[in-house]
Parts: structure tokens; sequence; C-alpha cells
């Protein structure tokens, strides 16, 4: 299968099953498109524009390609997929939810404002200790271990955060593995002790903020109804100088009230943040900032624009990276990983401030997609083993798809909330992932020529 | 290093006329040696609400 489209000037040409991507002129670009249905001279006959000398050369690159297996190549994964499955699967990764309370107000939080419509709870550190024994324990042969204090806002049991930490390193080499940890906060009490300890301890952190003044205080109020923007922006600037650049994100929401995101995002480059991400709202039709159908082709514009204005920075030597552009073309994951996805429910799985184990975090709260506890570990095996087999050929949306390698079949959380399965699929989310696949695609033609 | 950290002498070098490859890695190479399970977890990083595999990368050394 092969994808070709046009992007900022560039002809690209996506081989779907290899993912081998190449940039061609326009005579290629047109011969692609009629190569596996007719004969160079039928191709001549159709492409009258041009010589039949230069169709007939055309032909001969291509087909040299597809000799090398770098072009038309056949799907033969889908064979692996069982025996992939079949495997036993290990526990590598845990959401904490270290606090179900925050001191915003969300207005878009699909947590409730921080309490996954349940009551106010935080996680104690024997729970805590449980979960990451449980971790451990499940873990297999496994060596890097993710752990990522969620919430709610995880600052709010900050002490909880620190201890379970320090039990984390203490188990460390008695049982071969290495925790990364990971804290993801609104940042209203990040203070400098939190900012020294989370630089020592974490391998990553995510700071909320949506962008513009105007749209992240419209979007993250506090409890009283204040914009939160000022209380944190100065804190995320000084963190981010703290750790280099580098190892964390500053991560925002869109919804249908900014679709020119794009603004939100070069206002956070603007202020000097290298490590940017910002994503669609995730919400059910009737909420007035959902993302709607209509938004579409405004969003993918400002993807575009958004590309284009990146490979301009970079080129001027102020580039900065935005996570959903990012694409990794020679050292990218295998295949496995790519078929069965983001793990949910198998190698990842939230915990509750109780214990209860849930697929991820977007399913906690939802009781029959419980699949445990701490205590007694995976019970319902049920529903792991439905996640287990959860993969792009499960999934008649995205056998086809030219992104099936790329988000490996989307998110579970977001099938189920928007079709009552997990083998669906959310099709505004699949538009805008298409749309960012291939800007990633460009920007990388666009660098591998150099300056312009 | 590019934006995205990855290096830019990783592609190929044009030697066609009409063709210039980004790169010839092919997936299909990664079925043998590939699945060793030690790569981030895609949603721990700063997505939270989509699935970014694609960008992750292979940590089998």
């Amino acid at each position: 299968m092969v994808h070709q489209y046009k992007n900022n000037g560039y002809n690209i040409v996506l081989d779907v099953c290899s993912g081998s991507v190449h940039v061609v002129d326009d005579l290629v670009y047109d011969v692609i498109a009629l190569y596996e249905d007719n004969t160079p001279e039928e191709i001549a006959d159709k492409l009258s524009k041009y010589s039949k000398e230069d169709v007939l050369e055309a032909c001969d690159e291509i087909g040299q390609l597809k000799e090398a297996g770098q072009l038309f190549t056949e799907d033969v994964y889908k064979d692996a997929i069982v025996d992939f499955k079949k495997r036993k699967t290990v526990v590598k990764a845990l959401c904490l939810h270290i606090a179900h309370d925050c001191n915003l107000a969300c207005k878009y939080c699909f947590a409730g404002e921080g309490e996954y419509h349940g009551d106010r709870s935080l996680m104690s550190y024997e729970v805590g200790k449980k979960a990451l024994d449980f971790l451990i324990a499940n873990s297999g042969n496994r060596v890097n271990l993710e752990v990522d204090f969620f919430g709610g806002e995880p600052l709010m049991n900050f002490q909880v955060v620190k201890d379970l930490v320090a039990y984390g390193r203490s188990q460390e080499k008695e049982h071969n593995k290495k925790f990364r940890f990971t804290l993801t906060t609104n940042g209203v009490l990040l203070d400098d002790d939190v900012m020294e300890f989370a630089n020592k301890e974490m391998a990553n952190v995510v700071l909320s903020i949506d962008g513009r003044k105007e749209v992240h205080d419209a979007m993250r109020p506090t409890r009283n109804g204040k914009g939160s923007y000022d209380l944190i922006i100065d804190k995320f600037k000084k963190m981010a100088e703290l750790r280099n650049q580098t190892n964390y994100y500053v991560r925002g929401t869109f919804t249908h009230h900014n679709t020119d995101f794009s603004k939100d995002v070069l206002h956070l480059a603007d202020l000097g943040f290298k490590q940017i991400s910002m994503e669609p709202v995730v919400a059910g039709p009737d909420m007035d900032y959902a993302i709607t159908p209509e938004d579409v082709s405004k969003i993918c514009e400002e993807y575009d624009l958004l590309a284009k204005e990146m490979v301009k920075r970079e080129r001027e030597g102020k580039g900065f990276n935005f996570f959903h552009f990012m694409i990794d073309l020679s050292g990218g994951p295998c295949i496995y990983k790519r078929l069965s996805g983001c793990g949910s429910g198998t190698e990842y799985l939230a915990v509750t401030p109780w214990g209860d184990l849930y697929p991820c975090h977007q399913f906690v709260g939802m009781e029959d997609f419980k699949v445990g506890n701490v205590d007694e570990g995976v019970t319902n095996t049920e529903v792991v083993d439905e996640f287990k087999l959860c993969n792009v050929y499960a999934k008649p949306k995205c056998r086809d798809c030219f992104a099936r390698f790329y988000c490996s079949g989307g998110c579970a959380a977001n099938s189920y909330n928007f079709h009552g399965n997990l083998t669906d699929a959310y099709e505004v989310g699949c538009d805008l992932e298409k749309k960012r696949v291939e800007c990633a695609i460009m920007i990388k033609a666009a660098l591998a020529e150099g300056g312009e | 290093m590019n934006m995205n950290g990855n290096n830019i002498q990783e592609c190929e070098v044009d030697i066609m006329k009409h063709i210039k490859t980004l790169t010839d890695k092919t997936l299909k190479n990664t079925m043998e040696k590939g699945g060793c399970g030690e790569c981030q977890t895609s949603c721990q990083s700063a997505c939270k609400t989509s699935c970014t595999v694609g960008n992750q990368t292979c940590e089998n050394k």
C-alpha cells in the first residue's frame, strides 16, 4: 500500500508496509499513481504531458524501489500479531492517581475536576507501595518500569510522591529494575522544593498550560473562577530552564473555542519553551467546547501552518519540538509495538487512590473496566484479554489506513467513549492523526533538503 | 540533530534522478529482533488522550 500526498511543495510517497519514505518529482508522483495497474507504455499514453522517455525512466526508478522492498510492499504482519498476542504480557507502566482532587476546575477535565466522578481522595503511601510492588512482581524481565504521578493534581499529595520515589529507588538494585518516574502537574503548587526534587528524580515532567493567557484562563480557572495563567507561567519557565529545556513538556489542550491553536503553540515557543505538546480535547458532542467534524478542516490547516513555521524556525536556529510531529523514520518502534498500540489494559494500568486497577487513566471510574486491585492483582482477565486482542487488525477502520503503523489503532478510550466498543475508531481523532503524520514526514523532507 | 532529536544524517543519499529516499529502513526487518518491550509506554509521555506510538524510540540496544 502506498500513500502519496503533496504538502508544502513536497511530493511525498509513503510505502505504508515497509515504512519507507520517498520525496519525488511531479513525474514520478503521477507515475506512481498508475504504476500498479498499468504497463509503462499505458502510463506513457495516459501521461501525455511527459515524454515517453521520461515516463519509462520514472518507471525504471520505481521498479528498482519495488525490487528493493521499499515501494508497493505487502502487509506481511497479520500472522505475526497472532503469535505476538499469544505471548504472555507483562505490566511495565503504571499511572498512579496520587490525588483524586484538584486545585483547578478545568472545564474539559475528563476526571470531572479531578475527582473522576467519585469522592475526593488521596492515595496513601501504603497503597502506592503495594502498587510499586505489584509492578515489580508483574514486570517479568523488563528492566525499565514507568510510573507516572497523575491526578487530579499530584502535588496535592506531594509527600506521598516523594516517599514512593524513595521506596521505588530502594527496590531497583535488588530486583534489577530501573524506575522512570514522571509527573504531570498544573503548576499551582510548584515551588523550589518541588522543582529540585522533580529535577533530581523525574525522567519527564508534564506541565499543563493551554497557550495564550486568554485561552488558558477561559478553560483552566481556579476553584474560585479566576484564571490560572499568571499563577503558573513564571514557574513553568523556570522549570523548563532548570531542566535545560529537555525532558519535559508544556502540554495543552485545544478545543472548539481555539481551533487557531497554532497561535497557542507559537505563544509557548515565543516564551522560550522548547518541548511543546498540544492536543485536541476529547469530549462528547453535547459539550460546547467539543471538536466537531466541521472543525477538522480548519484544524488541519492549522497543523500545516504550524509545520511550515517549525521548518522556518528550525532553519533560523530557533527550532522547537512539537510532540505530535515527532516521528523517527529510521529508529522508531518495532512492528510489534506498532501493531499492539499503547499497551493500555496489558502493559499499562492506572491505579486509583484506593488501589483499584483500570486499563488506563481514561477508564478510571467505569466499574465494568475495573481489572483488579493492588492486593489481589489482575483478577478480571476477561477485560484484560479484550485489551490484549486490541490491535490494528482487530479494527475494521484501521486495516486499510495508511497511518495504522503510526497511531497503532488509536486510543481505546476514545473508541469506547464514542462508539461503545474497543475496536472502533474515533473518526475526528483519526482525521487529525493522519494530518499530523503527513506534516511530520513533510518536516523531515524539508529539513533533509537543507536550508533554502 | 534536528528539532525532533533525530539525526538528519540517517537519511539516504539521493542516488536517483527523480526520487530521493528519506528512509530505506523497512519495518519488516524489525520482525526478527523486535518485541522486547523495553520502550516507553506512549501515554506516559505527553499525550494522555491520544495514541502516538510512531514517535516512540526503539530501546532495543
